[in-house]
Formats: C-alpha cells, sequence, structure tokens
C-alpha cells in the first residue's frame, strides 16, 4: 500500500472516529423497537422494560432468555437483553 | 528543525479526532478512572461506636444514600466513593456469597449495608436452601417463623436489609409476591420474625396497590390508593418495620402524588413521615415509572432527595453513571436546589440503621 493510499484510510477511519464522537455508532445502529419491548413475568405480559431489566438481574442466569427460579419465571428475548445491556442493567444470559 | 505543511497539521488533527473518538468506544473505562481520581481521602472520627457527622465530606454523605448492585468488579470504586449499600443477587452457594460479602466489606470503617430481595417467590438462595412461597403462608405463627429462619441464614451470609415483605394486596403481575390472606397479620409477624435476627425488613411498596398491571401503551402507571391498601404499612410501621420503600406509581384516592410517581412525591412521602421515621427506601429509579416521567435525568435525583427518599436504589452498574449521580446531587446543594440538612437528617438514620451514634463536632 503506498503512503498516499494509507493517509486517505487513516483519514476515512478518523471521520468515522470524529462521528463515533459525537453520535455514538451504536446509537445510530441500533434497531431495537421500544415500543415492543417487554416479558412475560409468571404468565403476565408487562410492558415495562425496566422492570423486566431489574427483575431478570436479580437470576444467576437466564437460558435462551428464560429466566427460572421455583415459582418465579421470566421469558424474554434478544431483544430485551440487548435493552437491558444498553441501559446498564446487570442481566446475565 | 521540523517542517509541517498544511496537509501534515490536517493528518495530525484527525489522529487526534480519531483518538478522542477511541476514548469515547471506551467511556466506562474513563468513567472508572475518572471515578478514581475524585476519590476523597476518608478522615472519618469513629471512636467506639460514635460517628461524627462532619468528619463526613458532601459528597461521602451522599454516597451513603445510594445503593447499588454488588459487582465484584467495583469493589474498589464503591468502597472509594463510600456507597451505602451494596445489592446481591441469585447465587450458587453460601460461600460465594459469604465470600463477595466479606471482600466488600474489608476495611469499611463504615459498613455497607448488604441488601437482596428474598421475598414472596424468589427465593435467591434457592440452591441451598428453600422456603415457602408466602402465597402459601396459612397463618401468622408460620409467618413469623419464615422471617426468622430467612433472618438466621441472611445474618449468617452476612445480609444486613432484606427488602422483603412485599405488602401491595393485590398481586396481578406475579400472583405470588404478597401473601394472599391477612396480609397485615403475615406481613406483621413476618417483619417481627425477620427482625428479631437483626436483619431489616423493608415493607414495600408504599402506598400499596402496586402490582397491578398497567396499560401497555403508557409507560407511566396510575392507581387509586384506598384505605385498604395503606393499612398493612400502619400494621407494619406498629410491629416496628424499619424501612419502607415508595413505588413508582402516580396516586390519588387517600394519597395523593400531586401527579408525579410517589417516589418524587413530596406529599406522599410527608405524609408517611408523620408516622414513620425509620428508613425511606426509593424503589429502582431505572424503572419506568419514574425515569420516563422525566426528560431532565438531574432533575429526578434532584427531586429523590428533596421528596423525601433516604435511600436511592439504582442498578445501572456503569461506574460513570455513578460518578454521575454523586455529582448530581453535589451541584444540586452548591446550587441550593437541596438543602444539606436535608441530606444530614438521610444519612444520620442511615448511620443509626447501620449501628452508629452520631455526633456533630466542629
Amino acid at each position: 500500500m503506498k503512503l498516499k493510499h494509507f493517509n486517505i484510510f487513516l483519514v476515512v477511519v478518523a471521520v468515522i472516529l470524529a462521528i463515533n464522537l459525537f453520535y455514538p455508532l451504536k446509537n445510530i445502529f441500533d434497531t431495537i423497537n421500544y415500543n415492543e419491548l417487554g416479558c412475560s413475568i409468571n404468565g403476565n405480559e408487562v410492558n415495562d422494560a425496566h422492570l423486566c431489566c431489574s427483575e431478570m438481574a436479580k437470576f444467576s442466569s437466564c437460558d435462551g432468555g428464560i429466566c427460572k427460579n421455583n415459582g418465579y419465571n421470566i421469558l424474554s428475548d434478544d431483544n430485551m437483553l440487548k435493552y437491558c445491556e444498553k441501559r446498564g442493567y446487570n442481566v446475565r444470559f | 528543525m521540523l517542517d509541517f505543511n498544511e496537509k501534515d497539521i490536517m493528518i495530525m488533527l484527525l489522529v487526534l479526532i480519531s483518538l478522542l473518538g477511541v476514548i469515547n468506544l471506551n467511556k466506562d473505562n474513563v468513567g472508572m478512572s475518572v471515578v478514581n481520581l475524585v476519590s476523597e481521602e476518608k478522615n472519618f472520627e469513629i471512636y467506639d461506636n460514635e460517628i461524627n457527622l462532619n468528619s463526613l465530606t458532601l459528597r461521602q454523605k451522599i454516597g451513603q444514600m445510594i445503593f447499588v448492585l454488588a459487582k465484584v468488579e467495583h469493589k474498589d470504586l464503591l468502597q472509594n466513593m463510600n456507597i451505602g449499600g451494596i445489592y446481591f443477587w441469585e447465587k450458587n452457594s453460601k460461600d460465594v456469597y459469604k465470600n463477595e460479602i466479606d471482600y466488600f466489606q474489608a476495611s469499611m470503617e463504615i459498613p455497607f449495608f448488604v441488601g437482596i430481595d428474598l421475598e414472596g417467590c424468589w427465593n435467591p438462595f434457592s440452591s441451598f436452601k428453600e422456603f415457602p412461597a408466602f402465597k402459601d403462608v396459612d397463618n401468622e405463627q408460620e409467618a413469623y417463623r419464615i422471617g426468622e429462619e430467612e433472618g438466621v441464614l441472611m445474618k449468617e451470609l452476612g445480609f444486613s436489609i432484606n427488602f422483603s415483605p412485599v405488602v401491595d394486596k393485590e398481586d396481578k403481575i406475579w400472583g405470588c409476591r404478597s401473601f394472599s390472606n391477612n396480609v397485615e397479620g403475615n406481613s406483621a409477624s413476618y417483619i417481627r420474625g425477620l427482625q428479631n435476627q437483626g436483619v431489616i425488613a423493608t415493607a414495600k411498596h408504599y402506598p400499596g396497590n402496586t402490582l397491578i398491571g398497567k396499560d401497555p401503551h403508557v409507560d407511566v402507571a396510575f392507581s387509586i390508593v384506598d384505605e385498604e391498601d395503606l393499612r398493612p404499612f400502619r400494621w407494619a410501621i406498629n410491629n416496628g418495620v424499619k424501612a419502607i420503600m415508595i413505588n413508582n406509581l402516580i396516586t390519588s384516592g387517600e394519597i395523593d402524588s400531586e401527579h408525579k410517581p410517589s417516589v418524587v412525591s413530596g406529599n406522599v412521602i410527608r405524609t408517611l413521615s408523620k408516622d414513620f421515621n425509620g428508613l425511606i427506601l426509593s424503589d429502582e429509579v431505572g424503572m419506568a415509572g419514574v425515569s420516563d416521567f422525566y426528560t431532565d435525568e438531574r432533575k429526578m435525583y434532584i427531586d429523590l432527595v428533596n421528596a423525601g427518599n433516604d435511600v436511592i436504589l439504582d442498578f445501572r452498574t456503569e461506574p460513570w453513571h455513578l460518578y454521575k449521580i454523586i455529582s448530581i446531587i453535589e451541584d444540586g446543594v452548591k446550587t441550593g436546589e437541596i438543602k444539606e440538612e436535608k441530606i444530614d437528617e438521610s444519612v444520620i438514620k442511615i448511620l443509626k440503621a447501620k449501628g452508629f451514634e452520631v455526633k456533630r463536632k466542629v
């Protein structure tokens, strides 16, 4: 690769990172539809995503989006997990 | 002699910008280092069991009001910031709990509150100890015995506070968090059993009628509170409950939250404080009921303190978020939006609940 091409490459990387500085790319490419988020707690639909996140954070692990502890079950999905992680909740899948 | 032309300077500028971009990609780590930089030296004056409140800085007092997740990798950070409480989740053995709690508490002059939800049908200790679900408890003697048994185990593991019992009368979401009959009597007996073992009980979620579900298109939920909803809290107070947790619902009826979530309503907490002088805890503030009510996060934290919450539960774990909460409240005191006396009142309650005699010496 010639020096000129390398400089162009550096410029492209710098521009992308500069955009990321002001408009984080993970937000731009985030495709979660927040209106459809929710979970099912003991068979009852719950549409408060934050409640789902804080409840799921109590479990040591949730396999395939299913959290189980005796009489307490939460059903969820990948989108919910992504949302919880994005909001900083300590969910373990 | 270096000779830069316009093109070189442009490239250097771009490299600089790209470095800033990389820093932004690692915002959590930056937050961690910022927090370490602003940690303040601890010069607490503690003699025997007596602590001088004036030996805590404002940030250290605010730290006592925050309850966060007990992530082991954040141990130093939480210790340095003099955080008040740590919350644990389900673990696989007694030893894991004991070791992690000991690890957190080591060298802490003011120990953390160590809390967990062991309530209703949620048992984080299920891998090594079974407890009956509250809905299956028949009478007050059994409720007392369960409280006592749970208290013995929690004390053994190192816990100091249980976010239980749920005293809401109707549970339409979980179907198992509250006692299915005689909520007042069973909850009061459970509280006595638990607290007799030295573990603080938390009656929740004031002012009641919390577990009702809600319109799926509405982020902030409403409920009408009646005398029946309040009765279990009166029983809990009369039986010496040491903590009460406030819910995130907008309420009307017997308790009017004045069109805002109860947890930020001065009216709700003032009404409660007329009969109760124990710890007042917010519910987890990341939940939609309160966080979606605000477009300005700063205002939310200011309102949480001004409404009268002694302890704020916030389970979002990024270090920069924790740094932000403390800075917002500190700034609120400096701008006069929060009176420092309000912080002091809460910290005195917290320190007393941790077993200290609190004095104010200049």
